[in-house]
């Protein structure tokens, strides 16, 4: 009895997310199962798990905001309750898109519903504050969702025949043999045949992740260049992957079709994660040359 | 605490309530749990009207590690060349799966060809195919390689409603899955080869008609479905 009294005030806080933490883990501990032993060992998703961990992270840095005691439990009545009926709503639309989305396999539902249910908790727990504070691994579980299939059905075809146009192009100019069949090449002896895998897509996909949680940690408060950031993620994306799709092809024309298919094709991916990080970084780094020069001049 | 702690019970029984919900939604039993068993080989009769099972060819056999989805997702798959008097030929492929859910969208013509080297040369388009057993609302599209230019019609059936790939089709399986019962899916491939579309059709179109009056009522029902809306 004594040490229940004597716990400290945050200590109590805290236990007192447990009925929360239950609920979660019910609703959401099965869903993590059911990928970890489907889709997050496919190579396309293979990013979902470090989401999921970078977003407890990110949510862990800022644990002591779920500790805070309610500062403003009830400035003002109005804008309180019309907070918590907003939290209700999307706790309450978030439930109902999960349980559609994990009885009827529409993962899209089932995964995506974690934004609004925590979105909803946080309103009518902790309110707009501690919305403001996370909204960015909010924002970020977006990324666990896997791409609809209309969208990737959509998209694959067109950047596979970009990326087969352009590499076939490149590689001509430097003198090359190559030839192209839609989306089929012939460098030398060897035909390759442009996969779905390659069209990008996927990497596409985590790269802008990781490109906005660079954006997120480091912080600038410039918003044109944060602008630039982002608007610049796709295109080295697919700078990238074509880079990686001309490297295959010359590795399959100076060391034959086994070391094309083989260890390199593996090592290529990471390549192109590689230098698309490399391509932001350095971008960030001249604009950042840029943004300061331009900020000493006119400081105001 | 003492006022707080209702808000944070409040939250955590209606996550436990959302979880019950989509227990209780689960669909668990499938279509054929209470229907017969299918057998495509027995429903198909290898002669009818104008047409023969062409013994001297076997269709394309799709790549081992393809082969391996195959056998994963579809309870059953079938494919045959049929040659009628005039020595034309037409290739028939049909997949079936009992638990549907699964793997339908990798036998996806648009996708199943590319993934083995074709191109598809003309955008696959709707087009109602109207036989004496009602109208069949099927894709067509030109898939090529090389010298091999292929139209290709096909439809697909989940459950007992005829559907097209996409948002209508999650829609089908929503309308069982919500009654609880796992739709099966069926889809059906008519090919040539032939470098005139509109022939191709006309074939693919006698073909079907020919094979739909040549099976049993209860088969061609299963192959037919409900038209589609």
């Amino acid at each position: 009895m004594n040490t229940l009294i004597l716990k400290p005030q945050g200590g109590a806080y805290n236990l007192a997310w447990w009925p929360v933490l239950v609920g979660f883990s019910a609703m959401y501990l099965p869903t993590y199962y059911d990928l970890a032993n489907g889709i997050w060992n496919s190579e396309d998703q293979a990013h979902g798990p470090i989401i999921l961990l970078v977003v407890l992270y990110l949510i862990w840095a800022k644990r002591n905001l779920l500790q805070a005691p309610m500062s403003e439990a009830e400035p003002s009545a109005g804008a309180s309750s019309s907070r918590t009926l907003a939290g209700w709503a999307f706790l309450g639309s978030g439930v109902l898109l999960y349980a559609l989305g994990r009885s009827q396999q529409i993962l899209l539902f089932e995964i995506g519903s974690q934004i609004p249910v925590l979105l909803g908790t946080l309103l009518i727990i902790l309110g707009m504050q501690a919305v403001r504070a996370l909204w960015f691994p909010l924002f970020f579980l977006i990324f666990m969702v896997p791409l609809p299939g209309l969208l990737v059905d959509a998209a694959t075809g067109p950047l596979k025949q970009h990326i087969s146009m352009i590499a076939e192009t490149v590689l001509y100019a430097f003198g090359y043999p190559i030839g192209r069949s839609g989306v089929t090449l012939a460098v030398g002896p060897y035909q390759l045949l442009v996969a779905d895998a390659c069209s990008g897509l996927h990497s596409m996909f985590s790269l802008s992740a990781l490109g906005l949680l660079y954006m997120y940690l480091v912080g600038h408060r410039n918003w044109l260049r944060n602008g630039i950031l982002v608007a610049s993620i796709l295109p080295i994306a697919f700078v990238a992957n074509v880079v990686r799709v001309m490297i295959l092809v010359l590795v399959t024309y100076h060391f034959g079709d086994e070391a094309g298919q083989g260890i390199i094709h593996e090592s290529a991916s990471i390549l192109l994660f590689m230098v698309a990080i490399l391509l932001l970084f350095s971008l960030d780094w001249v604009l950042s040359i840029f943004f300061e020069r331009h900020g000493r001049r006119s400081p105001a | 605490m003492k006022t707080i702690a209702p808000r944070f019970l409040l939250v955590g029984i209606t996550m436990l309530a959302g979880a019950a919900l989509a227990y209780a939604l689960t669909p668990r039993h499938t279509v054929t749990d209470k229907g017969p068993k299918i057998n495509l080989e027995a429903m198909l009769p290898d002669n009818f009207g104008d047409w023969g099972v062409d013994r001297t060819i076997t269709p394309v056999a799709p790549p081992p590690d393809l082969q391996a989805v195959i056998d994963k997702t579809y309870d059953q798959t079938l494919s045959r060349t049929y040659v009628d008097k005039s020595g034309r030929r037409v290739m028939l492929s049909i997949a079936y799966g009992g638990r549907h859910g699964e793997g339908m969208q990798t036998h996806k013509p648009e996708i199943c060809y590319p993934a083995q080297g074709f191109q598809i040369e003309k955008e696959a388009q709707m087009q109602t195919l109207e036989t004496p057993f009602g109208p069949i609302a099927t894709t067509r599209l030109v898939a090529t390689m090389g010298p091999r230019v292929e139209p290709i019609t096909y439809w697909v059936v989940v459950g007992n409603q005829q559907t097209h790939f996409g948002i209508r089709m999650k829609l089908a399986q929503l309308k069982y899955g919500l009654t609880g019962v796992i739709p099966d899916g069926m889809l059906i491939r008519v090919s040539s080869i032939d470098r005139d579309e509109a022939n191709a059709y006309r074939l693919h179109d006698d073909f079907v008609r020919s094979m739909l009056s040549g099976m049993t009522s209860e088969d061609r029902s299963r192959l037919l479905g409900n038209s589609a809306s």
